[in-house]
């Protein structure tokens, strides 16, 4: 999997490429933890996922408790349709702000 | 027969005047002598090692180890050893160090048996450590296999088969250890049938160790909460579950029977893991049913789980969808009850995602299609449902690897 960040004036943006499952997720995790903001917002860009797996969820999910507790607004822009679907069956979907693209994105966290 | 290779590293800053006869001595006794600087050996690409590597003591400890590193990826590496150069001390530092040494005066016989005995010790050293390594492997999988062997005992011995139900179950894990599990146990002095199908969310030991608590506390919940009023006087309603007066007042009174455990059984286990393990992000995904054998009046909740599906004796199907989140992930999460009625002749199929996203070698999942068409056709027996799956998922896989766990549970309902 590869991660990357940027800054879009107050929001981190960090974009998922890749697969998140069992095989990646360890280091996914650690690595996305290192780099949500403390504040400001944060904007998940999973456009580049191939795949995700329950455990690419609970990277996730852990990353909303992180938000969550720094009261840092989060949302996810580009859920390919096959995550999207993993997401909703689980009901994981309703925790989340979800954007079409990375400009809505900014735009929703900005306001 | 080839002579053994002996390769030479002198410390050029302690001058030669030290190394009166190691290489002549040497030859005389049989060896193939080579001499390099130490720049000379770490810079080298040479695929192959020398036998035997000498290096001066002068050098230190940690250069000498740096040279014995540059052959230790070699299947078989030279071994080390040392000769003092014009410092005893460093000598001593580098025995002390782990290494094999040689001493003046250099006599070609005595050379020779010391050096076929130190080799000897190192052989003997890396044989130790292999074992060591090997041993520690199979501890690992001793350990795996104890895991499996208690996570079995996890999962029922035996299925409660109501009269005139049959029921049959499929389990296997991609690994030693699972997330995924099913249960099946009588409720309300068995006018109940409880049974569940659950998928903890990753793999491996971290998911199977939650597996164990899951299940335990869905069951647990289940078997000791009263039906009275449906309300389980244990457990006070978490906020935001389902108003269980309302819920009882939806259904018949014989339905109802069933429903007090089974929404604190789920309500319950929701709150404990988010209570209790919120940091560690393990969820699972669950259907949770209850059936009356007599009537065939069904009432689940499905959390976040792919839905069930439905076969009807006719050929129809009707699946059961989510009727709330995945459990453990969210405190307040809210879980509707949904019901169906199983008619003579009609099956219920619950399974984990194993089986719709098995893949195939091309990596084509199997998908929904597939496993409503393996349902299809006429129904003998839950264990024929299973058996025609198992085909199905056999020609769909072929050679691939099972990525995921697989579990199945089907309830059957005799025609007759």
């Amino acid at each position: 999997m590869e991660l990357a960040k940027y800054m879009r004036g107050r929001v981190t943006v960090l974009a998922l490429e890749g697969e998140l499952d069992s095989a990646t997720s360890g280091e996914a995790r650690k690595r996305i933890s290192e780099l949500v903001p403390s504040d400001g917002a944060a904007l998940l860009d999973l456009g580049g996922m191939t795949y995700m797996s329950s455990a690419g969820l609970r990277v996730l999910l852990l990353v909303y408790r992180q938000v969550r507790q720094l009261g840092v607004p989060l949302a996810l822009a580009r859920l390919n349709p096959d995550v999207a679907e993993v997401m909703t069956g689980t009901g994981f979907i309703d925790f989340f702000t979800v954007v079409d693209s990375v400009d809505d994105g900014v735009e929703a966290l900005s306001g | 027969m080839r002579k053994p290779c002996v390769l030479i590293v002198a410390d050029e800053a302690a001058g030669t005047t030290q190394l009166p006869g190691l290489a002549p001595a040497l030859s005389d006794g049989g060896f193939d002598v080579r001499t390099a600087t130490e720049d000379e050996v770490l810079a080298s690409d040479e695929p192959d090692g020398p036998d035997g590597l000498l290096v001066s003591a002068s050098l230190g400890l940690q250069r000498v180890a740096m040279l014995a590193r540059r052959f230790a990826h070699l299947p078989a590496p030279p071994t080390t050893i040392v000769f003092p150069q014009d410092d005893l001390d460093a000598l001593e530092a580098c025995v002390r160090g782990g290494f094999d040494y040689i001493m003046p005066p250099f006599l070609p016989s005595l050379l020779r048996s010391r050096m076929s005995s130190c080799w000897e010790r190192g052989q003997l050293a890396g044989a130790v450590e292999d074992m060591a390594a090997e041993a520690s492997l199979r501890a690992y999988e001793r350990d795996l296999a104890i895991a499996h062997e208690i996570q079995s005992g996890f999962l029922p011995e035996k299925l409660p088969a109501p009269h005139g139900w049959d029921v049959a179950s499929r389990f296997r894990p991609a690994r030693q250890v699972a997330g995924d599990f099913y249960d099946g146990f009588e409720l309300v002095d068995g006018r109940r049938l409880g049974f569940v199908v659950a998928d903890v969310c990753d793999k491996g030991v971290g998911a199977a160790l939650f597996m164990a608590l899951i299940r335990t506390l869905l069951r647990h919940t289940a078997e000791h909460t009263g039906t009275a009023s449906g309300s389980g006087d244990d457990l006070p309603p978490a906020p935001g579950s389902m108003n269980m007066a309302e819920a009882g007042a939806s259904l018949s009174p014989m339905l109802s029977v069933g429903a007090g455990p089974l929404v604190q059984a789920v309500v319950a286990t929701n709150r404990y893991l988010t209570r209790n393990h919120l940091r560690q992000g393990y969820f699972a995904t669950l259907i949770f049913g209850v059936l009356d054998p007599a009537s065939g009046a069904l009432l689940y909740i499905n959390g976040g789980h792919n839905p069930a599906v439905l076969q009807r004796a006719d050929g129809s199907h009707t699946l059961l969808p989510p009727t709330g989140p995945a459990v453990g992930m969210m405190l307040h999460s809210s879980y509707a009850l949904g019901h169906a009625s199983l008619e003579r002749g009609d099956t219920l199929l619950l399974y984990t995602d194993g089986v719709v996203e098995a893949r195939a070698t091309g990596g084509t999942l199997f998908g929904m299609e597939r496993l409503l068409t393996a349902l299809s056709g006429p129904v003998k027996s839950a264990e024929t449902v299973l058996s025609g799956i198992d085909k199905a998922l056999r020609v769909h896989v072929g050679g691939a690897e099972q990525s995921d766990d697989i579990t199945m549970l089907a309830l059957h309902r005799s025609a007759v």
